[in-house]
């Protein structure tokens, strides 16, 4: 926990309710270009959405601001972060523990901006950006307690974001970090469309060409903030269809309404640039963007189904704001944290974020750490799986990993149901010939023999990234199995003794695990 | 009688602890978890002697356990089974060299508890 300054002038670190209480000066020179400043935050302030509160940290030395990071209190329900057959699984789970498991988060960063907004005022030398996120940290985890909340989370904090110490201050201040969904951004080619489309695969390059064809049928209109007013109840339809069409749910998060919309274009005016796509005069398409100096961020799309796909309009939408980039000089197009696969093939790069958390409460501490793995986004989309690399590779085999244990310890249960039976149809029978004959042939004592050759396989798969000491107690799960699952889906009850049993079995697992509190992620695994 | 299930459970304990033993030093001559894939696992290990004769005592344990339920009800087996928690902590310090930190002690202590109140229970 050393502090890398100087014992200079004392900082002091504020928590207002409103943005407006903070200058647009001083927070806007914290993000130089950036299109979702003060004014977008205003923009979500006045949209009314009931699940947030808003809280804005502010680090000041003599009244001059030096950070800030926006954050937003919500009950956060874990299980918005399963996607995929956990949340089927887990259900259950979900719904007779769900107070315990919505805990109130106090979360750095936005529900509705791509980034998570931790700034530096451009006159701070960098040498000081971790020293000053202690203090915000620490202000934050204050505010907390203040309010009885026990989770703190950063959301989307970009790989960039944490130089220059940031992320060895959130490691300090104890917060674990996993692999959040990564923003995708395509870099413009000088040259514009036509170097772009040379830059494609001559496959992809073909395909997209071919999409072009129709784009005659389609007319586009842009309109610049209070332009675009008229259509904001079209826009907001259009964008509820696209989120219901989409697999992916993730609750409160990004559940948007018509006042978003008219109070972004209010609030930012020419920055926000729409593009409105018709067919024989019906409005059919919508694409919301916002224009900074040095990026275009490509913010929420709404397409009316059949007609966007008969007319290939995702990858029209993606050449027009590609053409608008090159014609006003905008190097980087920003796409945002959806449809991997599709903007990966147009080109696009993965820019990896990171989700930071810490529970107040040791114990609730522990178990997220100990589950963080299994709730991690990109192990439950397919093109993210296939597209990343590097940076959430432990994530990976933490993930494999898991997956070995939940295999194990299901089968582990099957099969002591089989031997159990097993022994009793040969407990009769004294050791010796007639008892191996009377194995030999009993197809209980075969089913058994198989599950156990496969549980050993994931055993030893198991075995080669953990130590024998550490992963052994872990088996022990397979006693709390049995009674949990009764519990679980047959409407059981849990006597006293079980709930002691099953609580003494955890607590002793939860005590394998690495690190405790200190290890900061990376290590190996 | 009794007699007869304290060498069942003596010899069952040291299969367990032996053929963990046996099974983690076949896994550290395979290939790493990095370079390798989960599954292809399988064929290297059936390479390997060492795995071999994990499996064997496994299949002596096998044996031996079902011949120990049918002694003894379950509930009395159970508690007895956590023994090896113990002996297979033991064993990866001693054959293996690994360190187990007292807090691993505490929580193998914790878990034997908790299946001696679950047995109980049953």
């Amino acid at each position: 926990m050393t502090r890398g300054g100087r014992p200079g002038p004392a900082i002091s670190v504020t928590a207002s309710r409103t943005i407006r209480a903070i200058s647009r000066d001083a927070w806007q020179d914290c993000f130089p270009g950036e299109p979702e400043g003060w004014a977008y935050y205003c923009a979500i302030e006045a949209s009314d959405f009931a699940a947030f509160s808003w809280v804005y940290f502010v680090a000041r030395e003599r009244d001059r601001v030096l950070a800030v990071v926006p954050a937003f209190v919500t009950d956060y329900p874990l299980e918005t972060t399963l996607q995929g057959p956990w949340r089927a699984i887990l259900r259950p789970l979900f719904a007779r523990l769900g107070a315990l498991l919505t805990p109130r988060m106090l979360c750095l960063g936005s529900p509705l901006a791509d980034a998570c907004h931790l700034g530096f005022a451009a006159g701070v030398p960098t040498a000081r950006h971790r020293e000053l996120t202690e203090a915000l940290l620490k202000h934050a985890a204050e505010f907390a307690d203040a309010h009885a909340i026990g989770l703190v989370a950063a959301k989307d904090v970009g790989e960039k974001a944490l130089s220059h110490g940031v992320g060895e201050a959130f490691s300090a201040a104890g917060y674990a970090r996993q692999p959040g969904l990564p923003n995708t951004a395509l870099v413009i080619p000088d040259g514009g469309e036509a170097a772009y489309l040379a830059s494609l695969s001559p496959a992809v390059r073909k395909d997209v060409r071919r999409k072009l064809r129709r784009s005659d049928l389609v007319r586009i209109d842009r309109r610049r903030g209070t332009e675009a007013l008229p259509f904001v109840q079209q826009m907001n339809q259009l964008y509820n269809a696209q989120r219901e069409r989409s697999a992916a749910d993730y609750g409160s998060f990004e559940t948007l309404s018509e006042a978003y919309f008219r109070q972004v274009l209010v609030e930012l005016g020419d920055a926000a640039v729409v593009f409105f796509y018709s067919h024989q005069n019906r409005l059919i398409a919508f694409n919301l963007c916002f224009e900074g100096k040095g990026v275009l961020i490509d913010k929420f799309i709404g397409f009316a189904m059949p007609e966007s796909r008969a007319l290939n309009l995702y990858v029209l939408s993606w050449m027009t704001n590609l053409r608008y980039c090159a014609q006003r000089d905008i190097p980087v197009l920003q796409a945002g944290q959806t449809a991997y696969a599709m903007k990966l093939r147009l080109g696009a790069q993965l820019q990896p974020s990171w989700l930071h958390f810490r529970h107040r409460n040791r114990a609730a501490n522990a178990a997220l750490r100990f589950a963080a793995p299994l709730l991690a986004a990109d192990r439950h989309d397919r093109d993210l799986r296939r597209a990343t690399s590097g940076a959430s590779r432990t994530s990976a085999a933490r993930a494999t990993l898991w997956t070995l244990w939940s295999l194990l310890l299901a089968l582990d249960v099957a099969i002591q149901i089989t031997m159990k039976l097993a022994g009793d149809r040969l407990a009769g029978i004294p050791m010796g010939a007639g008892w191996a004959l009377a194995a030999a042939s009993s197809w209980l004592v075969w089913l058994s023999l198989a599950g156990y050759l496969a549980t050993l396989v994931l055993w030893l798969a198991i075995l080669r990234s953990s130590p024998l000491s550490a992963a052994f107690p872990v088996t022990a799960l397979t006693y709390i199995l049995v009674p949990l699952s009764g519990w679980l889906w047959l409407d059981e009850r849990f006597s006293l003794a079980q709930g002691i049993g099953v609580t003494l079995i955890v607590a002793g697992v939860l005590l394998q695990r690495d690190g405790g509190g200190k290890r900061s992620s990376g290590a190996s695994d | 009688m009794t007699a007869e299930i304290a060498v069942l459970l003596a010899l069952w304990t040291a299969c367990e602890a032996a053929g963990q033993v046996l099974f983690k030093r076949g896994v550290d001559v395979l290939a790493s978890p990095a370079q390798g894939r989960t599954f292809p696992l399988l064929r290297e290990a059936l390479a390997s002697p060492s795995i071999w004769a994990g499996m064997l005592l496994h299949g002596v344990e096998f044996v031996l356990w079902i011949e120990i339920l049918g002694r003894l009800p379950l509930s009395v087996a159970f508690p007895l089974e956590s023994v090896s928690f113990v002996a297979v902590l033991l064993a990866s310090r001693v054959f293996l060299g690994e360190a187990v930190p007292r807090r691993r002690w505490l929580g193998v202590g914790l878990i034997c508890a908790g299946i001696a109140v679950l047995g109980s229970a049953a």
